[in-house]
């Protein structure tokens, strides 16, 4: 007890400057993870090895990285381009070109901001160029030095690969594929998707180029650590790793980390005490948990560390239980009942008598007359409810459909409003959830959605 | 570091300025002010909530007060990326359209490329962090495929401190294509209680000449009748502000004193009812008089059904479209034929099942022999069809009774659609005395 009282206390002395600089440092170390890269040590260096050999022997090569969203694709690429800028060797040679399927929606475009990345737009200014291979072998051709036999490696980065391979003729992909596989100039090309079947979209000749090396990143794969541990401990070792201020000041190396790392040795001891006794807390670990059921992607993961941590502040120095319960709820998955608790009782009341007439009939869409005309008869029923207009009740309808709680059909368009078919894009229990949730709803709604009409 | 200190302070500081404006959302401005405070900023945020819950407001000065490099968008006013991309430049970059420039860009932005070329221009000459924020974001699904995944990673992109905060009334779940999209952190706005709306209402409405009980008092009773119908601030608002002129009338005149609540009430429960039924139609105070006689002729059936005095063969063609729309075809035998036929015992077990409620489906379409034949079959008298009887099919379209539905081109078999409903119709039968209801399907089954 008194230990607590103690350690309340010292947080509570500690100046804001240090709160705001653990935090800072903490949010930052959260939301880059390229800093440190954990697990798929052996696909990071499946890659690592590909780029270096382009960048030091000369070699093509050409790659795809495949994994679902979320799972550090990026994050891969970037700490093994992070690791390799280092060395002196790819400073001076290595070429990076960045494209996103994003951004790059046409080969043109891709083209044109290739030559911006690679510096070139002087020298290809204007040329005419007949065909699109004739002006990339160009640009390939103005990397050669003059003195040395071989060019300028360049490192090709295509993100979201798939899109590309919508591009007209696959162009682009063809022709950096045929100058990977021809060796006409040192080239890597790497391609980052999350569509897995990727390949099967690529044509004929271009697929018959492309070198068929691909990488596949599993999320939550922790069979690579020394000791094989389940995904959960994972997590949490994962969550005191980013929550912990480090040890050692130089342990980071990235620009301004010196800077922010100068936080009192003993603030820093009773933060990470602090974060100790948090994961060990079993409601912190009951929330963690549940995140970790629903979804396993680390991205979303480090968000919610990150919200914790922005919570820090002047009249809030330190983590708490609480906190880690209130952010949990903004990444709840239950969104569609807290905008049913937002309805007004005359729009709950349609949405209620939606749902009815889906039960009754199966699943079959439905239309503005069968809701109005169910819900008159529950209004005519009931004292505490009175009827209103059919227009203000349309009104409400209408509402429901804005918030696209119910979905066209597609199916007549022409017909009038109030015949046209809906299908209800609610289940039974989210209504019930938020009947139960709904603050002053009169109890004979509460009852009517509750009976069961069949 | 005296600069850092200065950020925290103005966080409360932001909330004690803003209580001036905006009240019952201390919890969301905190929450929003420590997710945009201190870099590096998030890439997106995604913030639903019903309409008037403050989401647009409380952004919008949240950035002012932390006088971010910001730009606001309302997706809806823009048909194109291009001119949405544009004008994101425009506002970040603070060019200001003049004739000078010819309301242009110095480089018009049609792609993305050229847009993240142009937005790291701006963070060299101005390095403040900016954020974008897109409201009514669900309209940007309907433009290019592109837009909305590129949008939520703006700063991963770009590579430079930037924040998109999106909002809108749809849900997150309604925005993901199949193959899945950056997810943003995700808030909620949620709908004000019944105190906040009385509160808020009761400072943004209040006449300043008015007693502070005495108006507290008008509100409770007005909220007794519309909240359950209606929670969106917006309708209240004006609603109350309508409403009040009504409600102080007789205290000012002098008839019931302020206190007295019960005589009050029984005045306005009249002027409340009758305004429930205009709820968000917005009809102006000063013909709503007059609107309120003419709905209230109109809206009495009969009168609207008789002020027609459509001519007798008339009447019965408009019954016998209504018979046609809302009757399946293949009850036709059944419902017209003077002598019973007998139906087979199997076919008629295997029917019940599938027959709908026809009222309730929307008027069916039909061709205009079939109109005809129903015609001859519920008219007593023997008739002939001629020219001019058909001209009536004719003027019932003009009137707006029944409409031609398809190709106005086909003259062979012209098709036609009931508007009228049934209480319509039922009116003009009692008139001609014809038992309607013996020959509608849902009445003889159900």
């Amino acid at each position: 007890m008194s230990k607590k009282k103690n350690m309340a206390i010292s947080f509570d002395n500690q100046d804001i400057n240090t709160i705001m600089l653990t935090r800072k440092y903490l949010k930052k170390k959260i939301l880059y993870p390229e800093t440190k890269f954990r697990h798929h040590i052996q696909e990071r260096a499946h890659v690592l090895d590909c780029v270096k050999r382009t960048v030091e022997n000369g070699e093509s090569n050409s790659l795809l990285l495949l994994g679902p969203r979320g799972s550090g694709k990026t994050t891969l690429i970037n700490s093994v381009l992070t690791e390799l800028s280092s060395t002196k060797n790819f400073q001076d040679n290595a070429l990076i070109v960045n494209l996103h399927g994003l951004v790059h929606t046409d080969d043109r475009l891709a083209l044109k901001d290739a030559t911006r990345q690679m510096q070139l737009e002087h020298a290809s200014e204007g040329k005419v160029f007949n065909t699109f291979a004739e002006n990339l072998s160009f640009l390939l051709e103005c990397l050669k030095s003059g003195d040395k036999k071989h060019s300028k490696p360049i490192i090709f980065i295509l993100d979201e690969f798939d899109l590309f391979c919508f591009h007209h003729n696959q162009t682009l992909l063809y022709n950096l594929f045929d100058v990977a596989q021809s060796a006409q100039a040192p080239i890597c090309v790497i391609g980052i998707t999350s569509q897995l079947d990727v390949i099967q979209l690529l044509e004929k000749r271009v697929k018959s180029r492309f070198s068929h090396r691909q990488i596949f990143l599993y999320p939550g794969d922790t069979s690579e650590s020394e000791t094989p541990i389940s995904a959960f401990e994972d997590r949490l070792e994962l969550f005191k790793e980013l929550l912990t201020l480090p040890e050692d000041e130089n342990v980071n190396e990235t620009e301004q980390a010196n800077k922010d790392c100068n936080i009192d040795p003993k603030f820093r001891a009773i933060w990470n005490k602090q974060i100790v006794n948090l994961a060990d807390n079993p409601t912190v670990q009951n929330v963690l948990k549940m995140m970790h059921k629903h979804d396993r992607i680390e991205r979303k993961f480090r968000n919610f560390l990150a919200v914790v941590i922005s919570s820090l502040g002047n009249n809030h120095k330190e983590l708490e239980v609480d906190d880690f319960v209130k952010a949990s709820k903004m990444f709840s998955p239950n969104t569609k009942v807290l905008m049913l608790e937002g309805l007004s009782v005359l729009e709950m009341c349609l949405i209620i008598a939606m749902k009815h007439e889906t039960e009754i009939y199966d699943g079959e869409p439905l239309n503005f007359e069968k809701v109005l005309s169910r819900f008159l008869k529950f209004a005519s029923q009931t004292s505490n409810i009175e009827s209103v207009q059919r227009p203000v009740i349309m009104k409400a309808f209408e509402h429901i459909k804005n918030l696209e709680l119910i979905i066209p059909t597609g199916q007549h368009l022409r017909i009038e409003k109030e015949y046209q078919t809906y299908n209800f894009a609610l289940k039974s229990n989210e209504v019930m959830e938020a009947v139960r949730n709904y603050q002053g709803l009169p109890t004979d709604v509460a009852q009517w959605a509750d009976s069961s009409v069949m | 570091m005296p600069t850092k200190k200065k950020i925290e302070i103005s966080k409360e500081d932001c909330i004690e300025n803003l209580r001036n404006e905006i009240i019952c959302r201390d919890s969301l401005i905190r929450q929003l002010y420590s997710l945009l405070d201190d870099e590096p900023l998030f890439s997106s945020i995604f913030i639903y909530g019903h309409i008037s819950t403050g989401k647009s407001l409380i952004v919008d000065k949240v950035l002012n007060y932390m006088r971010y490099n910001y730009s606001i968008i309302n997706c809806i006013e823009h048909a194109n990326s291009r001119s949405l991309l544009e004008k994101i430049l425009i506002d970040l970059s603070k060019v200001k359209l003049t004739a000078d420039n010819n309301y242009k860009l110095e480089r018009r932005c049609d792609d993305f490329t050229e847009f993240i070329y142009q937005i790291q221009e701006i963070t060299k000459k101005d390095e403040r962090p900016m954020i974008v924020v897109l409201e009514k974001c669900d309209k940007l699904r309907d433009m290019d495929a592109n837009l909305l995944p590129a949008l939520l990673k703006l700063n991963e992109l770009t590579k430079t401190n930037i924040c998109s905060i999106l909002t809108s009334d749809v849900i997150w779940d309604k925005f993901k294509p199949k193959d899945g999209l950056y997810e943003p952190i995700q808030l909620h706005f949620p709908q004000y209680n019944k105190d906040e709306i009385k509160e808020i209402l009761f400072h943004t409405t209040k006449p300043m000449d008015e007693d502070d009980t005495f108006y507290d008092g008008y509100l409770r009773t007005f909220l007794a009748v519309f909240f359950q119908f209606c929670n969106d601030l917006k309708e209240l608002r004006y609603m109350a502000r309508k409403n009040f002129e009504e409600y102080v009338k007789p205290v000012h005149e002098g008839k019931i004193k302020k206190t007295n609540q019960r005589a009050l009430w029984n005045n306005i429960i009249k002027v409340f009812k009758a305004n429930l039924e205009v709820l968000y139609l917005r009809v102006s105070t000063d013909d709503f008089e007059q609107q309120a006689k003419f709905l209230h002729e109109i809206e009495s059936t009969t009168k609207l059904a008789l002020s027609f005095e459509l001519p007798y063969y008339a009447k019965y063609l408009l019954i016998a479209a209504f018979l046609a729309s809302y009757n399946p075809a293949k009850e036709d035998r059944r419902l017209f034929l003077k002598e019973k036929v007998e139906k087979k015992k199997r076919k008629t077990t295997a029917k019940k099942k599938s027959v709908t409620l026809t009222l309730k489906e929307g008027p069916k379409i039909f061709p205009l022999c079939r109109l005809l034949a129903i015609f001859c079959a519920i008219i007593n008298s023997k008739i002939d069809l001629n020219a001019v009887l058909l001209m009536q099919v004719q003027s019932l379209c003009q009137l707006g009774l029944i409409t031609a539905v398809g190709d106005s081109n086909n003259i062979d078999e012209p098709k036609y659609k009931c508007c009228v409903d049934f209480d319509f119709v039922m009116v003009i039968s009692k008139n001609v005395g014809f038992e309607l209801k013996n020959y509608l399907c849902d009445f003889l089954d159900g």
